[in-house]
């Protein structure tokens, strides 16, 4: 027995040590001294053709596993002589990680980071104390198109420290007639509203009507559910409660970093102070109570809105745009709708008949590059990026490789023949890229909307809102996005935010509480908050935030 | 001679035989742990049909599923559509084998030193309890991972780990317990420290070495914070912290408003599930292999002989 | 006087020398305490710091601002009073389980389902709070099946149904469902102190007469008892570790007043409240934990000598 134990426990030592060598030996040198042995004296400076020497630039990307795999990575390798080190960050540990790295001078060559802009406080701090090498202004005179998102991005002014440029925006894509808008809507059973005899032609309707077919959809079950099983509103966690009544009401909202403090009268004031935002808890209240809401909601973590209405549980849930085609394609699969169209966008109006749009910033993402990168790396990765943005560019990240993928039929964007296989059910061409990404992409912003080979169920319910809010039928209000009060940064702003967490954690505490006088417990939130939120006003209202 | 052999904890006959002469603290007892078992298996169980039954079909039997309504691997597919899973399950191992035994020898001498009365031992039994309390954070933790070049190696995941103070106090007290006598007699018999080490007081603590190897083995496994701060490349991602990634993010992203970005169609609960239980299945093979350890008892005889 | 420090020293030179392969034992022990323990224990400075770029040395001191943070916001007070609580419950509560657990399986006669059940104790812990919360949404949720069975008896009691998020339910939940989850992962290190036990003992209690609540009471529990109490003594030194994971993943804001520990708490105010953290807070908050947690270890440490139990320290 003693000498099976000795003998394992030296085996298991042994084949470690054996185990391990390799990998060290591979990877044993820091990751940073690969870059530093590359000449910076090299002369080229940004003009196409110049690209002798070969270069591998790291840079942090989601999805690292799914990067550089790609016909399109070939294509920049032929033509740019340029290769990328992918440093995986996820959605979980991104800002962790880019923090970590920025304090220990361990940083990736290119660092893309999910920056807000009310978190933008840390980055110009970092920025101040020379983390990141600059976007110089003559870096844009010899490429167009990077120098007109510059000159036209309301962004730009606020990533600038001291008048210096050191974060570039990943500029969204948005499809002119949606105004830089958010795409969360209600998704609703459109088969259900018309078996309950409710349907509303243009998939529009007002307060009353809306909490009628809910309320009727839950009383007559059209989907066979059973007695009480059939929820009427589900929401994502960041969502809940807001999502019913404040999100797409008067401008007193927040739970979306957008609409924290907004000008009423020439002064900012904080939303929950606001009569509105008191309505808007208030009438949240009582549909809670009532089960409008679904009352779980409350426990949600992850997927579960989307789950509960893929499965037939749900009357609506309030989701981004994106996840329309999965979802019907989903439950076409499972048999739970007959057609796609048997779920679709409601247009739904606040409960002062008004109907509202929420903006938000035109940007996703900002990548910065660390400040002892050589000049020759930011030179190509710039060209790289302006390539991007051409049409050539566009068509490239859209579909591939040209006459392989797609043939160029005209001067405009659009001009192309897609040569991939048809899908008939979806009416589009299937993407043999689907599993690859391309996230070094990422700083040149996001391709144009609809590609010309993809499924457009999704746009074209996203589109019906717009053509309601824009149809001249209804008061329609946009809720504009404020980057002054979003990047603006003050000591106390800077510690405390807009309070929305708090916020929120109050307003579901009293969700969860029947038969209270919500409006009284509101009003006494609101006195117990305003001597920490009454700083911040004054710091905004005193032109203090920079 | 000296003699340690295994037996059995309490008598155990032919099985007729053991119904038999069940009393009724002996029925009580098995209704008692067979009530707890079905507690414990009820949850586990509804998490492996979750991985295994379509989202759509699960959402509608959320309450209460016995039997799978209807089966698919949907989800075990996207599990290991990627390579880094495999490549994962390479590095878990090797992280596993090497840091239990850099970990169990480590443990082991500490422990067994500390058993005796030298010089300056309390001293070092303080100090090191003081490092469960106190520690310098991550920056200079960080900083010093990187200065010994272990930063993208398997290393990092590994030599960090070193003891786990708690396992080391408690080995150490159980050596403690161990009749002295033993090892007396095998110092007049002229055994060195080290020998006697590996033949007497080891082979006696067999079920305690069983468990923190198995403990140890866990937390190996379990690694995924150090991948998280030192892992530059998916190739040296540990199989938890892959999971990790299709699990958390897919929370991250219903918890946290991104504007423009489409969350992925993640398919539920069934992926997490897949992924607990993909990650769960190996460990326990380690199982029963030491369990036998820790189940039965020991017998020291002749001591006195 | 002189002479006798001399000899004194070459006494102790000689004790050193005689238990010189001990030394080497600790060695690899000590180093890895050295290198990895004590190296970058001066970071710890940076509690009293605001960090930056430059390095650890280069932070200014803040005049204890990291601290003021912590201790002076709305939510310090009952968080850190949750802690203590749910932290007592579970040691009162969720210590004894796997020793009683341990206890039993020891007891029970058949070896074969004896493993099995053992096994089956431990897999709850490698499913991770992540998980489990989804699944504990499934049973105690609204459409979960407690509350269905709960309808067949009364129906009007479960209408208005919110068990995970009832203030006064809440602690009961985390404690039995922390013991769940790793009351069989617990018993382990039991079973082993017990399959340790001279099995001569047994033999000879039994000889003496002795059933079975007396062998466990006379034989087992004696002999496990030097584990046990330094279990104890371990458990109570992290007494401020309220379990984060099991907390961030199934509270809701309706159960803060009695289950937001102060993990959770600093947590959401580094994280959820404010744009961005200074590393140094991280560390000031670990520093603040972990001293109450010292002094509740030396705490617990002296009361299991005043028991005339085995120590650690």
């Amino acid at each position: 027995m003693k000498r099976l134990a000795c003998i394992v426990l030296s085996l298991l030592l042994l084949s470690s040590l054996v185990a391990c060598q390799p990998d060290a030996s591979q990877t044993g040198s820091p990751p940073n001294e690969s870059s530093s042995d590359v000449s910076a004296s090299s002369d080229s400076s940004g003009e196409a053709g110049a690209y002798d020497t070969p270069l591998e630039i790291s840079m942090s990307v989601r999805y690292a596993d799914q990067c550089g795999t790609h016909v399109r990575n070939e294509i920049i390798k032929e033509k740019f002589n340029l290769t990328f080190e992918y440093v995986p960050v996820n959605w979980s540990d991104w800002n962790e990680k880019i923090r970590t790295w920025i304090a220990m001078d361990d940083a990736p060559d290119i660092l893309h980071m999910d920056l807000k802009g009310a978190q933008s406080n840390e980055f110009k701090s970092w920025a101040k104390q020379g983390a990141f090498s600059p976007f110089l202004e003559e870096y844009f005179a010899s490429r167009p198109n990077l120098k007109k998102v510059y000159d036209e991005s309301p962004t730009i002014p606020y990533l600038k420290v001291d008048g210096v440029l050191y974060g570039w925006p990943g500029l969204n894509s948005y499809r002119g007639y949606d105004d830089r808008v958010d795409d969360p809507y209600w998704t609703y059973r459109r088969d259900w509203a018309k078996a309950v005899g409710k349907y509303k032609e243009n998939d529009t309707y007002t307060w009353e009507e809306w909490l009628d077919l809910i309320r009727t959809v839950m009383e007559e079950d059209p989907g066979n559910n059973g007695p009480g099983n059939t929820a009427g509103l589900v929401m994502p966690p960041w969502a809940f409660p807001h999502a019913p009544v404040l999100l797409i009401g008067p401008p007193a909202t927040d739970g979306n970093e957008s609409c924290s403090y907004f000008q009423q009268d020439g002064v900012y004031v904080w939303p929950p102070a606001t009569e509105e935002y008191k309505t808007g808890v208030k009438i949240t209240y009582d549909m809670y109570q009532e089960g409008l809401i679904y009352q779980d909601n409350i426990l949600f973590t992850s997927s579960e809105n989307v789950d509960m209405f893929v499965g037939g549980l749900a009357f609506a849930v309030y989701a981004h745009f994106g996840s329309l085609n999965s979802s019907s394609l989903n439950m076409l699969e499972a048999g739970i709708i007959d057609e796609r169209s048997d779920i679709g966008s409601a247009a739904v109006l606040a409960y002062d008949g008004k109907m509202y749009l929420t903006q938000v910033a035109d940007y996703w993402g900002v990548t910065c590059f660390r400040h002892d990168l050589e000049q020759e790396k930011i030179d190509r990765a710039m060209d790289f990026w302006e390539y991007l943005r051409t049409n050539e560019g566009i068509q490239m990240r859209w579909m591939g490789k040209e006459g392989v993928d797609y043939r160029v039929t005209g001067p405009d964007l659009y001009d192309v023949e897609v040569l991939w296989e048809f899908d008939e059910e979806t009416q589009s061409y299937v993407d043999p890229y689907a599993d690859f990404k391309f996230e070094e992409a990422q700083p040149a912003g996001s391709v144009p909307t609809p590609a010309p080979y993809e499924d457009t169920f999704r746009f074209d319910e996203h589109k019906k809102i717009f053509d309601v809010f824009n149809s001249g039928e209804v008061d329609a209000v946009l809720k504009p996005y404020d980057y002054f009060i979003s990047f603006g940064s003050a000591p106390n702003k800077d510690k405390y935010g807009d309070f929305a967490s708090i916020v929120k954690e109050r307003f579901i505490s009293l969700l969860a509480q029947p038969d209270i006088d919500v409006e009284a417990e509101w009003d006494a939130f609101i006195e117990e908050m305003m001597p920490q939120v009454q700083p911040v006003l004054d710091e905004i209202n005193n032109g203090e935030l920079q | 001679m000296r003699t340690v052999s295994q037996a059995s904890p309490v008598t155990h006959n032919k099985k007729k035989s053991v119904f038999r002469k069940f009393t009724c603290f002996d029925w009580v007892l098995l209704l008692c742990l067979s009530i707890y078992a079905l507690i414990i298996l009820y949850p586990f169980y509804n998490a492996l049909l979750v991985s295994i039954v379509p989202n759509t079909v699960y959402v509608r039997h959320r309450g209460l599923m016995l039997f799978p309504p209807e089966i698919s691997f949907d989800a075990y597919a996207y599990t290991f559509r990627s390579s880094i899973i495999w490549t994962g399950y390479r590095n878990t191992l090797l992280i596993t084998a090497g840091g239990v035994a850099y970990n169990m020898l480590l443990t082991v001498f500490l422990g067994y030193a500390f058993t005796k009365p030298i010089p300056g031992s309390r001293l070092f039994k303080f100090l090191i309890v003081f490092t469960m309390y106190f520690s310098g954070g991550l920056v200079p933790f960080y900083l010093l991972v990187k200065s010994l070049r272990l930063t993208n190696t398997l290393w990092a995941m590994i030599l960090p780990t070193g003891i786990n103070v708690m396992y080391m106090l408690v080995i150490s007290s159980y050596f403690e317990t161990l009749p002295a006598s033993l090892e007396e007699s095998a110092k007049l018999d002229g055994s060195g420290d080290f020998s006697t080490l590996f033949r007497i007081v080891l082979p006696l603590s067999l079920p305690l070495l069983a468990t923190f190897t198995l403990y140890y083995a866990v937390d190996r496994w379990n690694e995924w914070y150090y991948a998280m701060l030192f892992a530059r490349s998916t190739k040296n991602w540990p199989l938890q912290y892959v999971l990790r990634t299709i699990i958390q993010d897919a929370n991250f992203l219903a918890q946290n408003y991104v504007p423009g970005q489409e969350a992925p169609d993640i398919k539920g609960d069934a992926i997490k599930m897949s992924a607990a239980i993909v990650s769960m299945a190996p460990i326990l093979c380690l199982y029963p292999l030491l369990q036998k350890y820790f189940l039965t008892g020991l017998t020291l005889g002749a001591v006195k002989e | 006087m002189q002479v006798s420090r001399a000899t004194k020293r070459r006494r102790l030179l000689r004790r050193i020398w005689a238990n010189r392969w001990f030394y080497v034992m600790l060695l690899p022990g000590l180093c890895y305490f050295a290198v990895f323990k004590y190296a970058p224990l001066y970071g710890i400075q940076l509690a009293f710091k605001d960090y930056v770029l430059a390095g650890i040395e280069a932070s200014p001191w803040n005049n204890f601002a990291h601290f003021r943070y912590m201790l002076f916001e709305q939510g310090f007070v009952p968080a850190f009073r949750n802690t203590l609580v749910i932290s007592g419950m579970r040691i009162l509560l969720g210590f004894p389980f796997p020793i009683l657990l341990a206890l039993f399986l020891d007891e029970l006669v058949l070896p074969k389902y004896r493993r099995t059940v053992q096994t089956i104790y431990t897999f709850p812990h490698f499913l991770s709070w992540v998980l489990l919360a989804g699944l504990l949404q499934n049973l105690l949720g609204a459409s979960g099946m407690v509350r269905k069975v709960a309808m067949l008896f009364s129906p009007q009691a479960s209408e208005t149904w919110n068990l995970l998020y009832d203030n006064d339910a809440y602690r009961w939940i985390l404690v039995f469902t922390d013991i769940w989850k790793e009351a069989g992962w617990g018993a382990i290190i039991y079973l082993a102190s017990i399959a340790g036990v001279d099995r001569s003992l047994y033999e000879a209690a039994t000889i003496d007469g002795a059933n079975r609540w007396q062998r466990i009471w006379s034989v087992t529990l004696p002999s496990i008892a030097p584990m046990i109490a330094i279990q104890f003594i371990l458990r109570v030194g992290a007494a401020m570790e309220g379990g984060f994971d099991q907390v961030i993943n199934t509270y809701t804001p309706p159960v803060y007043d009695k289950g937001d520990i102060l993990d959770t708490y600093i947590y959401r105010l580094s994280f959820v409240r404010t744009s961005g953290v200074n590393l140094g807070f991280t560390t000031a908050v670990g520093l603040f934990k972990n001293v109450i947690n010292f002094i509740l270890l030396l705490m617990a440490n002296s009361l299991t000598r005043a028991l005339g139990q085995k120590t650690i320290l």
